[in-house]
């Protein structure tokens, strides 16, 4: 019985887990004139990227 | 390793429910982008960057002191950071056998200032083990900019250790298998617990680090059950020479490696990038010869080698490798010569990481003793002739490295009945 209880509650709370995952959906923050705001920016790190043709700042 | 586009290399991918850099890394998201980049904040894309630095760790004792300054203290003469090794090879090849690091400076300037230029760049700061894949590969945020306390072993130790690590423990070289310790999802970590930080100013060469991993942490003579091959070949000191006696695990137990020859220098002159292929000699003896991780060219081998230096080293035999040094190595810094080349051998003692209980050399299919993969007794075929390293390879293989190779060939050091090429 024990089993049969923990087994429905592994299922339900899986279940309840990817309802209430955000997944992999990217946050943009969106103000390019802070460093947080460009480089959470993939759209304008691309820009910036497709304009410059030197390697960007940052990253090692 | 997955190349990354540039701006993959500076994304710091916000998912789910953050918010901004301080969901991902709370502690160092309070000490402010400029204040350890520089720039200028809030600015457009100019003048945002103006005066960045792109690695401000390079600088460790300015930017990450303030909190780590333990760490930093010690970390600014570790191996990573200074190369000591690397400093002591030279220094022998340049000025005498009883030279070390603390000698490096007494080399010429040509190579003092190569290694600076060139070798040092690599190795290694804070950023390119706990922020970004290192240098060598080009950069790039490991985890969004993330602070991490553990490097990642693909993007961060293996980035570097690829060719003599990376390729051998994942069983890239082809006709071998992975390590062992990889198959069973070991990382790193997992046997070398020598603190990466450690102040090595005052440590000849990295074997002499305190709390380097050895096999027999874990594994013991007879952990499984009796077995002969371990009893007779154990690592031990002969009672009556004192000497060492045995073979290094690795003699039974690792598969072919990787080997190079010529320095992997550039050449600052034509800032040439194929260098290290251009300036390769390929040796008749080589077979197989393939384009590394590195960029250089390389050959798997396994050869068997005296300990020349029982200190470090456990066993009478143990595994060699060929490592890339010649004589006019560093002429493309403009040195011509290694004044005293001929001091130090140019295959080394090897560990490497591709380590099977079944090798080549343990095989017993058909029951046959694995003996008869190694031992050199009349009806030895030339297979087990060419698993060791003898002085008649290097002449004609080799003929500049005859006599620095004079004390790991295994010419004399083998039983006197057994046969020799």
């Amino acid at each position: 019985m024990m089993k049969k209880i923990k087994l429905i509650a592994i299922v339900f709370l899986s279940l309840l887990w990817l309802a209430c995952d955000p997944g992999h959906e990217t946050v943009d923050l969106g103000d390019p004139s802070t460093c947080e705001g460009c480089h959470t920016s993939e759209t304008t790190l691309k820009l910036y990227a497709e304009a410059s043709s030197s390697e960007p700042s940052g990253g090692g | 390793m997955v190349p990354l586009e540039p701006w993959e290399k500076v994304f710091i991918k916000l998912v789910g429910k953050q918010k901004s850099y301080a969901d991902i890394d709370e502690a160092h998201s309070l000490v402010g982008c400029v204040t350890c980049h520089g720039g200028k904040e809030p600015a457009d894309f100019e003048l945002a960057h103006v005066g960045v630095v792109k690695d401000p760790s390079v600088d460790a004792e300015s930017n990450c002191n303030p909190c780590h300054y333990e760490i930093v203290a010690t970390n600014v003469n570790s191996m990573h950071s200074q190369l000591w090794g690397e400093q002591t090879a030279i220094a022998q090849r340049e000025l005498g056998a009883d030279k070390d690091h603390n000698n490096f400076s007494q080399c010429a300037v040509e190579l003092t200032e190569g290694f600076s230029n060139e070798c040092t760049s690599c190795h290694t700061t804070c950023g390119q083990c706990h922020i970004s894949r290192p240098n060598s590969v080009a950069g790039g945020f490991i985890d969004s900019h993330k602070f991490k306390k553990t490097p990642d072993q693909t993007n961060n130790c293996m980035a570097c250790h690829g060719s003599r690590i990376a390729i051998d423990f994942e069983g890239h070289l082809e006709g071998n298998n992975p390590d062992v310790h990889h198959t069973k999802y070991m990382k790193c970590w997992d046997c070398h617990k020598e603190s990466m930080h450690a102040d090595a100013s005052n440590i000849p060469t990295r074997y002499h680090l305190p709390d380097l991993p050895k096999c027999v942490d874990c594994h013991l003579e007879n952990e499984l059950a009796p077995n002969d091959y371990h009893t007779e070949h154990w690592p031990k000191i002969n009672e009556l020479t004192g000497d060492n006696d045995g073979l290094s695990c690795f003699v039974c137990h690792s598969q072919p490696y990787n080997n190079c020859n010529s320095c992997h220098t550039k050449d600052p002159i034509s800032l040439n990038e194929d260098w290290w292929q251009n300036g390769y000699a390929e040796a008749p003896g080589e077979t197989d010869v393939h384009i590394g991780g590195g960029n250089y060219r390389e050959y798997p081998d396994f050869k068997i080698g005296y300990n020349y230096n029982q200190e470090l080293h456990d066993g009478k035999f143990i595994v060699v490798r060929h490592i890339p040094v010649v004589r006019d190595g560093y002429s493309p810094w403009g040195h011509d010569q290694l004044a005293n080349y001929d001091v130090r051998p140019t295959w080394e003692y090897s560990s490497p990481h591709n380590i099977q209980r079944f090798t080549p050399q343990t095989d017993t299919t058909g029951g046959v003793s694995c003996g008869a993969n190694c031992h050199l007794e009349v009806d030895n075929d030339l297979e087990n002739i060419q698993r060791f390293l003898w002085q008649s390879d290097v002449d004609t293989d080799y003929p500049d490295e005859s006599v620095t190779n004079i004390p790991v060939v295994v010419d004399d050091k083998l039983p006197d009945t057994w046969q020799k090429p």
